[in-house]
């Protein structure tokens, strides 16, 4: 049995919504792999590989973003001001690249389950379905970053992400 | 005298028996062909210093020239360049200790390991050459450049729902042409 130590984190320390979103991502990802490995398609090897891609990616993204959330949250506390405009919106960059490989999770997660067998298409719907919370998650974060206006690019980018990363979801969850 | 595109397409082979000739051009194309392969194994294999990785490297294509009448199959000259790369890299660590310098002689096993990766990364590249433009700017974005599938989508005109399936098949001609190419060649 595995035993479970109180002081044990999966997102390091401090905690990010950032870091989560991409941690989340890179498990849909990881899952989507071991979906994709588990039958002989044609595909199968090329999704595992773009799959492993994405596992990396995400994470190398969650150390980003939490490196440039720290940063912002010292300089909102005043310590860097004139530097604030120029730190938030490198926090935003983050989260809009965690959306984005989100999606991409998301997508091939779908592809996947399309071409996957009970009990393994499960494994790839619920790949897509948690890629797809990881996107929108990252997409919040976007939105309510304090750089970016409603109508900011950044802001439509990430809802357009999120829209498709749930589609793909839905998509995946038909594909039983 | 060949032109330097008509060069880099010779193999090894070829290139070897222009260089016997004296064909100095042939041997320009063979240490650019090499240059990064060598230094590669005296900075990642033997983790040289920079400035000892580049007087190895000068003694590596050095004493090649001086040897390349030696090599009896001009198609293993890179299993032959990674021998005498190695040699000379441990020639350079016996004298840098012997002169009272700190240097430490790598674990052979993680030379080889390390070895192995680097051939692994020249037969992966080669192979790529041999793929389309497509699948090498498809896997090229994708891979090394971490550009998501909707920006691959935009740059190359490709339908976004098929980026993923392109990349696998892509992969796939990847891994043909890499494993037609890695067949194990043992220096002559």
């Amino acid at each position: 049995m595995t035993t479970l130590h109180t002081d044990q984190t999966l997102l390091g320390d401090p905690a990010t919504g950032g870091r989560a979103a991409a941690v989340a991502g890179a498990m849909a990802a990881e899952l989507t792999r071991a979906a994709a490995r588990a039958r002989e398609w044609e595909d199968g090897p090329g999704a595992a590989a773009q799959a492993t891609a994405l596992v990396r990616r995400l994470l190398e993204l969650g150390e980003i973003g939490r490196e440039a959330h720290a940063e912002a949250v010292r300089a909102l506390a005043g310590a860097d001001d004139h530097r604030l405009a120029e730190l938030l919106a490198a926090a935003a960059e983050a989260p809009l690249l965690i959306c984005s490989a989100a999606t991409d999770t998301a997508l091939l997660a779908a592809t996947v389950a399309e071409h996957a067998e009970a009990p393994v298409w499960a494994d790839a719907a619920a790949a897509a379905v948690l890629a797809a919370g990881a996107a929108a998650m990252a997409a919040h974060l976007v939105s309510i970053n304090l750089a970016v206006g409603e109508d900011d690019r950044r802001a439509l980018l990430a809802r357009d992400y999120e829209r498709t990363a749930s589609e793909a979801a839905a998509r995946a969850r038909r594909a039983g | 005298m060949m032109a330097l595109e008509a060069l880099s397409s010779l193999d090894d082979a070829a290139l070897v028996e222009r260089c016997r000739s004296g064909d100095g051009q042939a041997w320009r194309e063979l240490v650019s062909r090499y240059s990064r392969y060598v230094y590669a194994i005296c900075i990642q294999a033997f983790r040289l210093p920079r400035e000892e990785a580049e007087d190895t490297f000068q003694d590596v294509f050095a004493r090649a020239y001086e040897r390349l009448e030696g090599l009896r199959d001009g198609s293993a000259l890179r299993p032959w360049l990674a021998q005498l790369t190695r040699r000379t890299c441990i020639d350079h660590l016996r004298a840098a200790a012997r002169g009272g310098a700190p240097a430490e002689m790598p674990d052979a096993g993680e030379v080889d390991r390390n070895l192995m990766r680097i051939d692994e990364a020249v037969a992966v590249h080669q192979a790529m050459d041999e793929l389309s433009g497509d699948c090498r700017e498809i896997l090229d974005r994708f891979f090394c450049r971490d550009e998501s599938y909707r920006e691959i989508s935009d740059v190359l005109g490709i339908p976004a729902g098929t980026i993923a399936s392109r990349i696998s098949r892509c992969l796939s001609k990847l891994r043909n042409a890499y494993l037609g190419r890695s067949e194990p060649r043992e220096p002559s």
